[in-house]
């Protein structure tokens, strides 16, 4: 073998191994990526499905409520206080009469519904004013 | 008797033949034959170290493939997540419309809204509960059955196809109760897949 040979053989396997390891790099990283906006998708998700449990049962301990803004203002913190919360975000944005807005947030997944404040039986007709 | 050698200046080209090594070992042609040796042997050192080298690459970009298919798998869970909030969501605003002005209409099959439906609801109101709008994205009602018992009732609506969206169906029950009627219950029943 001579010099060159050895040093051509040694190149092709420096660069193979280079490119080899920034694959497998940034393949990890965006598999460690993924894997955690999937939990924070299932964090999102189990948060909706609180947040409407937790509305509910507010309407069976409280009954539909007259004044139907003052019913959101009392359920907003408890939904925030939520154990799972953890560091999402709650919004409510403006939304049609007689609905309520919730939107979660958490690294820039999002997830939102409106409910019905009479259907969720948290306030009485005609108090559309969430 | 021959005078001693030194010992730096002995240079045997050939075992002597008193020699115990075996004749084989012997180096024949000296430093010239180990020097050819070197030469060939290791001539698979070149293509051993090229598909080494193809290999990791191999590997690192299978690694890729499935990171990539993961995403593509992760995206269109969060677009399937998304239609179901847009779809419940248009269920609840439609509820909320019929509980607020509409209640008449929480009675009577989506077939009769036109012709038995005027009494709270005008033609125009009845255009926009048939075709809504969720966050810019249009949603129409396909059914809206009230049960035998008149305390429940089915809802069908479809998200229509849209923005690289294909259309998606959703069907809801509702419960109803009151006087005047209302409904006072809403569970998603098959928010369905897309539709061929």
């Amino acid at each position: 073998m001579t010099l060159v040979e050895a040093v051509m053989a040694s190149l092709v396997l420096m660069l193979g191994t280079s490119a080899a390891a920034q694959l497998w790099s940034h393949g990890l990283r965006s598999s460690l990526d993924l894997a955690k906006r999937e939990e924070r998708a299932h964090q999102l998700d189990a948060l909706l499905l609180a947040s409407e449990g937790l509305a509910r049962k507010l309407a069976v301990q409280q009954g539909p409520a007259s004044d139907c803004p003052v019913a959101v203002a009392q359920l907003l913190p408890q939904l925030r206080a939520l154990p799972t919360a953890g560091s999402a975000t709650l919004t409510q944005p403006s939304s049609p009469a007689g609905t309520l807005h919730l939107r979660w947030e958490a690294d820039g997944l999002r997830r939102e519904r409106m409910f019905s404040t009479t259907a969720l039986r948290l306030c009485r007709e005609g108090d559309h004013a969430a | 008797m021959p005078p001693p050698v030194p010992r730096h200046q002995y240079r045997p080209s050939s075992p002597p033949e008193h020699s115990p090594l075996p004749r084989r070992l012997a180096p024949p042609g000296g430093q010239r034959r180990s020097r050819s040796r070197f030469r060939r042997e290791p001539a698979y050192l070149m293509p051993l170290a090229t598909g080494a080298a193809g290999l990791l690459l191999l590997l690192g970009l299978t690694l890729q493939g499935m990171a990539l298919q993961e995403r593509v798998q992760v995206g269109a869970q969060e677009r399937l997540r998304r239609e179901e909030d847009l779809l419940a969501s248009a269920a609840h605003q439609l509820l909320a419309a019929l509980n607020s002005t509409h209640h008449c209409l929480l009675s009577l099959p989506l077939a009769r809204w036109e012709a038995d439906g005027g009494a709270c609801a005008s033609p125009q109101a009845l255009a926009t509960l048939r075709r809504g709008v969720v966050w810019a994205v249009p949603v129409r009602l396909l059914a809206w059955r009230p049960g035998s018992d008149g305390l429940s009732a089915e809802l069908e609506l479809l998200l229509e196809a849209g923005e690289g969206r294909a259309a998606r169906r959703g069907q809801f029950g509702a419960r109803l109760a009151g006087a005047p009627l209302q409904a006072v219950d809403l569970q998603a029943r098959d928010l369905g897949g897309p539709l061929p």
